[in-house]
C-alpha cells in the first residue's frame, strides 16, 4: 500500500515516521509488527536518538530519503507500505506555483492512502485572522482608497485553505474513486489545555477542512487524530530524566472523540480503509 | 464536539509597525513568511506539466462545465463601484471558514480568487480596517467566482457569481451600455440590485444612490431583463453604517426602499427585499444565512418557456451558452 504523507514544513510528517518505525521496532504496538524494513532506516534511527535525548526530531539534522518501505502485519495480514516523506517545500510550491511537482505528482499518482499533517505549534501555520483580532498592532489610519500594505500573493493563504486547495487537486490528479484520509493533528501535547479531542480542535479551528471532508466523504472517507510523538513538550538543552519511558512508550496519539490510541493507528486505519475499498470494488 | 476558544493570531500574522518610509517588497517567487525557511536546503521545484485546476477566475465556459455536473445558479450582484458586490460573495465564503456559515462547504473552483478578495480583510494585509479590492474587467473574460454549498439533506449546489464591474452598472445606468450587450446579466438565476449604506447614511450622496438603483431597474426592465425564472431581490448593504449614522438615515432608508420595491416588482412580483451587514463594525453580520438561503432557493420553472424539455441542468447549461435574447 501506498501513503503519501503531506503537510507543510515542520508539521510532523519525519517525526511520525521516526515514532511509528521506533514503535514498530520495539513492538510497542498490539495491533501491527514490523515483518521487514525493504530500504534504509539509518535516517528514523537518527531520529529516535534525538527523542531518546529529548530533543526534537528536525530534518536538518539528519540526512532523509526520498521514501521508505516497511513490510507489517496488521488486521491479520501482511502489508507493504511505502511511506514517500517529501520535504514540505514541495507542496507548498506546487500549490504556490500552480503546477505539481513531478516527484509529488508521482507519489500521489499512485497513492492509496494520505496522511495530512498540520501543527498548529508551528510558526508557518496561518489561520487567516479577520481585522481587528486581539493583538494587532499596526500605526497611523487605512489610506481610504484600500490601498494594502501587504499584497495578497499565493504564500499567504491560509492552512484551511491550502488543506482544501491541496485535496481538490488531488481529486483531479488521482484516478481511483476513492482515497481515505488520516488527518494528523501533530504537537498535540501544546493543545491539550485548550482542545480536549482532535476533532474538537478540527471543528473549531479548521472548520472549512472539516465541511470539505464530511461533503466529499464519498471519495475522501477520514479520520482525525491528534499525535505527539515527543511525548511532551522538550526544553532545550533539558535532558532525559532517570525514569524518562522509552520514546515509543512515551509518544501517544488520540483518535477524534480523545480515546488513546496506538501511535500506528493513523495507518492502521488507512490500511482498513484500503482493505475495505478493494473489499467493495 | 466543537471546542470553543478565543483564536489565537499567530506571530506569523500579526502585522509589525512599519518604520516611515518603510516599504514592502513582494519577491512573488520566494515570498513567505516562514522563518523556518532558512534551516533546509533552498528546494528547487521540478515542474510536472500537470497544473493545478483551481483559478482566481472562470470563464462561462468553465462556469458551465461545472453546472453541467450537477444544480447550481448564476447570481449576479447589480451595484455601481463600493455598493459591495464582492463583498458579499467573500463574506458568504468566509463564513464556512470562520465556521458561522448555516451551508457546509462543498468545494471552490476558484479557491485563490476568494482568497484574494478576502485578503484586504485580514490582518495578514496589514490593514487596519478591512477591505475588499476594486474589481477590474478582467482581459480573458474570467468573470466569475464560485463556491459549493450543501444545505441540510440537499445535495450540493454550486453557486457562479458574476464579478462583473462597478463601473458596468454605472454605464448601464447612465444608458451608455445595454444590460443584454453584457451576456452574463442574461444568464443570472439570482439578480439583487444593491443599495448601497454607506452612501444612503451620507446625505450628500444618498439621493444619488436612490437614484441609480432605480435607474438601473429601469433599464434593465426596459430591455426585458431579468428572464423570468430569474429571482431577484433588492439587497440593502452596510447596514451597520446606516444605523451608526442615526435615525434620520434609517429613516430615509426606509422612505427609498418604499419607493424602491415595488419598482423591482413590476419586473418579478416575487422580488424580496433583504437588509445585510456583512462586515458590522458596530454588531456582527446580518442577513447573511437569509442572503444565502434566497440563493439556494430553487427558482420556479416557467412552464411556457421556448427551450425543449431537458433536466434542469441542462437547461441552465443551455442558458449560459446561448442566453435567451442575444442576438
Amino acid at each position: 500500500m501506498n501513503i503519501v504523507m503531506i503537510g507543510p514544513r515542520s508539521a510532523g510528517k519525519s517525526s511520525y515516521a521516526v515514532g511509528l518505525h521506533s514503535g514498530l521496532v520495539n513492538e510497542a504496538f498490539a495491533g501491527m509488527k514490523l515483518v521487514d524494513t525493504l530500504d534504509p532506516v539509518g535516517y528514523l534511527n537518527a531520529g529516535q536518538e534525538l527523542l531518546a535525548q529529548c530533543r526534537p526530531v528536525a530534518r536538518t539534522n539528519v540526512e532523509v530519503p526520498d521514501s521508505v518501505a516497511l513490510i507489517v502485519s496488521a488486521s491479520g495480514a501482511e502489508h507493504k507500505i511505502s511511506i514517500p516523506d517529501r520535504s514540505g517545500e514541495v507542496l507548498r510550491f506546487s500549490q504556490d506555483l500552480r503546477e505539481w511537482d513531478t516527484d509529488l505528482a508521482g507519489d500521489l499518482g499512485q497513492a492509496d492512502g494520505v496522511l495530512i499533517f498540520v501543527n498548529p505549534m508551528a510558526e508557518n501555520f496561518k489561520i487567516g485572522a479577520p481585522v481587528g483580532e486581539a493583538g494587532q498592532q499596526l500605526p497611523g489610519e487605512d489610506d481610504d482608497e484600500g490601498e494594502v500594505p501587504r499584497p495578497w500573493n499565493e504564500s499567504m493563504t491560509p492552512s484551511d485553505v491550502r488543506i482544501v486547495d491541496a485535496l481538490q487537486e488531488l481529486a483531479q490528479l488521482i484516478s481511483r474513486a476513492v482515497m481515505p484520509v488520516g488527518f494528523i493533528v501533530s504537537a498535540f501535547d501544546e493543545l491539550l489545555d485548550v482542545h480536549a479531542t482532535p476533532g474538537g480542535w478540527l471543528r473549531s479551528r479548521l472548520p472549512l477542512v472539516v465541511d470539505f471532508l464530511e461533503t466529499n466523504a464519498d471519495q475522501f472517507p477520514s479520520a482525525c487524530f491528534g499525535v505527539s510523538v515527543q511525548g511532551r513538550a522538550f526544553a532545550e538543552g533539558v535532558g532525559p530524566d532517570d525514569d524518562e519511558p522509552d520514546p515509543w512508550d512515551r509518544a501517544w496519539a488520540l483518535d477524534a472523540d480523545g480515546e488513546h490510541v496506538e501511535l500506528c493507528e493513523p495507518l492502521a486505519w488507512l490500511l482498513r480503509q484500503g482493505a475495505e475499498i478493494s473489499r467493495v470494488a | 464536539m466543537g471546542d470553543s476558544s478565543p483564536a489565537r493570531v499567530p506571530a506569523s500574522e500579526q502585522a509589525e509597525p512599519l518604520e516611515p518610509g518603510e516599504e514592502i517588497r513582494q519577491d512573488t517567487a520566494s515570498a513567505t513568511d516562514d522563518p523556518t525557511a532558512a534551516d533546509e536546503a533552498p528546494f528547487e521545484p521540478s515542474g510536472s506539466g500537470k497544473l493545478l485546476r483551481s483559478r482566481d477566475l472562470l470563464t462561462s465556459s468553465e462556469a458551465s462545465a461545472s453546472l453541467a455536473e450537477s444544480p447550481g445558479y448564476v447570481v449576479v450582484w447589480a451595484g455601481e463601484r463600493k455598493s459591495g458586490k464582492t463583498t458579499l460573495t467573500a463574506e458568504l465564503y468566509e463564513r464556512h471558514r470562520q465556521g458561522t456559515a448555516s451551508t457546509r462547504f462543498v468545494g471552490s473552483r476558484t479557491l485563490l480568487g476568494l482568497e484574494e478578495r478576502m485578503h484586504p480583510a485580514r490582518s495578514a494585509s496589514g490593514r487596519v480596517k478591512p477591505h475588499t479590492p476594486r474589481t477590474e474587467q478582467d482581459p480573458e473574460g474570467r468573470d466569475i467566482l464560485h463556491f459549493q454549498v450543501q444545505d441540510g439533506e440537499q445535495g450540493p449546489i454550486h453557486l457562479l457569481f458574476g464579478e462583473t464591474p462597478g463601473e458596468v452598472f454605472k454605464r448601464i445606468r447612465d444608458a451608455d451600455l445595454p444590460p443584454d450587450d453584457v451576456p452574463l446579466l442574461a444568464r443570472a438565476d439570482k439578480l439583487a440590485f444593491l443599495l448601497d449604506g454607506e452612501g444612503l447614511a451620507d446625505p450628500g450622496r444618498r439621493s444619488m444612490i436612490a437614484s441609480s438603483a432605480q435607474l438601473l431597474i429601469r433599464r434593465f426592465r426596459d430591455a426585458g431583463l431579468p428572464e423570468s425564472r430569474c429571482q431577484t431581490m433588492l439587497v440593502v448593504t452596510k447596514l451597520d453604517q446606516i444605523e451608526a449614522a442615526g435615525e434620520n438615515a434609517i429613516s430615509y432608508l426606509d422612505k427609498t426602499e418604499k419607493r424602491i420595491l415595488p419598482k423591482l416588482r413590476e419586473i418579478d412580483s416575487d422580488a424580496k427585499l433583504l437588509r445585510t451587514s456583512a462586515r458590522g463594525e458596530t454588531s456582527s453580520e446580518r442577513g447573511l444565512d437569509e442572503l444565502m438561503s434566497w440563493l439556494l432557493d430553487e427558482p420556479a420553472i416557467d412552464v411556457d418557456e421556448e427551450l425543449p424539455e431537458l433536466p434542469p441542468a441542462s437547461r441552465r447549461l443551455q442558458r449560459l451558452r446561448q442566453p435567451k435574447g442575444l442576438r
